[in-house]
């Protein structure tokens, strides 16, 4: 083998190397609320621009505007229906939106999710004999939900032989108890896409 | 010779291209008074996107505001926005609450953008734009 020829082989396989140790993970904080696009599925980005326009939407409809403007009304979250064709936690949706409305000064909640717990504790507050009764809470003094907030997030996916197209729509619906009425629908779409490169990554 | 006049043409085109870049930056007066409105962490976003008019309402008693942005640089901007919302006390509300909004603009095009107060505590506001 000629000096060039086993200098290109040196250089060649000292690239490789490099190329090896260089792949090492590195691990960093980065802005939770920067735009990510790591890949095409359902991401953090969503997830925040859902919540924020469902809770700005609600938040400047008129009704809504009237039936908040000297009281905050009690609302309980119902089923999000998961009909895209990812695995998404939705719960993540509704807790930044209850988050957020919370922090509005606009509304309150019932969880229905803690009644078990509550129950459970209002029971050893009463029965067990361990607390102060002065102090114990009062029995059938729950709120009672007057609003349930429901909805769903569907997708449709699209591909062919470069490109993957995924669309998602979510649908937040403000529904009266009483009346059962629908006071208020929001909607939010996001289209991404992505583009495969013929070659390399 | 052949390669020093190459080089001061070089000069000279760079130095018509940097007057380019200067007279793009200036700000047009009737824009002044809405800069104290944008906030952006490279003055070099500053020179290109600039507010060119202001708008404010609410939803009951939670501020709601509305900026035009404007591409005053050659070229389409891309970038991301956030509206950063402030208590009377100067006090940020909600500083982690309100994701980065991507956006491009054309040049010499205007996009309008609005914002909702996490709070009735707000009481001003700042557009923050980043690349």
């Amino acid at each position: 083998m000629s000096n060039l020829s086993r200098f290109l082989v040196i250089v060649s396989v000292a690239v490789f190397m490099a190329g090896c140790a260089s792949g090492g993970s590195k691990v960093g904080y980065v802005d939770a609320t920067a735009v990510e696009t790591v890949d095409e599925s359902f991401g953090s980005s969503d997830l925040q621009q859902i919540a924020a326009k469902m809770v700005q939407d609600m938040l400047i409809f008129p009704p809504v505007v009237q039936a908040t403007a000297s009281r905050r009304p009690v609302l309980y979250i119902d089923r999000i229906e998961n009909k895209s064709t990812e695995h998404i936690d939705l719960a993540s949706i509704t807790d930044t939106i209850q988050s957020k409305l919370i922090g509005s000064g606009k509304f309150r909640f019932v969880d229905m999710d803690r009644l078990a717990e509550i129950n459970q504790q209002i029971a050893y507050q009463k029965k067990s004999g361990m607390v102060d009764q002065s102090s114990a809470v009062a029995t059938g003094r729950g709120l009672g939900a007057e609003y349930a907030l429901y909805g769903s997030l569907s997708s449709i996916v699209k591909r062919n032989a470069g490109t993957k197209s995924v669309y998602y729509k979510f649908t937040l619906k403000l529904q009266h108890i009483e009346t059962q009425s629908v006071e208020w629908v929001g909607e939010k779409e996001i289209r991404k896409e992505a583009n495969r490169a013929l070659f390399g990554s | 010779m052949k390669i020093q006049s190459l080089i001061v043409m070089g000069c000279l085109l760079l130095g018509l291209n940097g007057c380019g870049v200067q007279s793009a930056s200036v700000i047009p007066p009737e824009e002044l008074q809405y800069q104290t409105y944008l906030e952006a962490r490279k003055p070099a976003l500053l020179r290109k996107i600039g507010i060119i008019e202001v708008g404010h309402s609410s939803a009951g008693n939670i501020m709601r505001s509305q900026v035009a942005l404007k591409n005053r640089g050659r070229g389409e901007a891309q970038f991301r926005y956030k509206f950063r919302w402030f208590d009377k006390g100067g006090l940020e509300l909600d500083p982690e609450g309100s994701p980065w909004v991507p956006v491009s603009i054309l040049s010499g095009d205007v996009i309008r953008v609005q914002g909702l107060a996490p709070s009735p505590a707000a009481k001003s506001f700042r557009v923050v734009i980043d690349d």
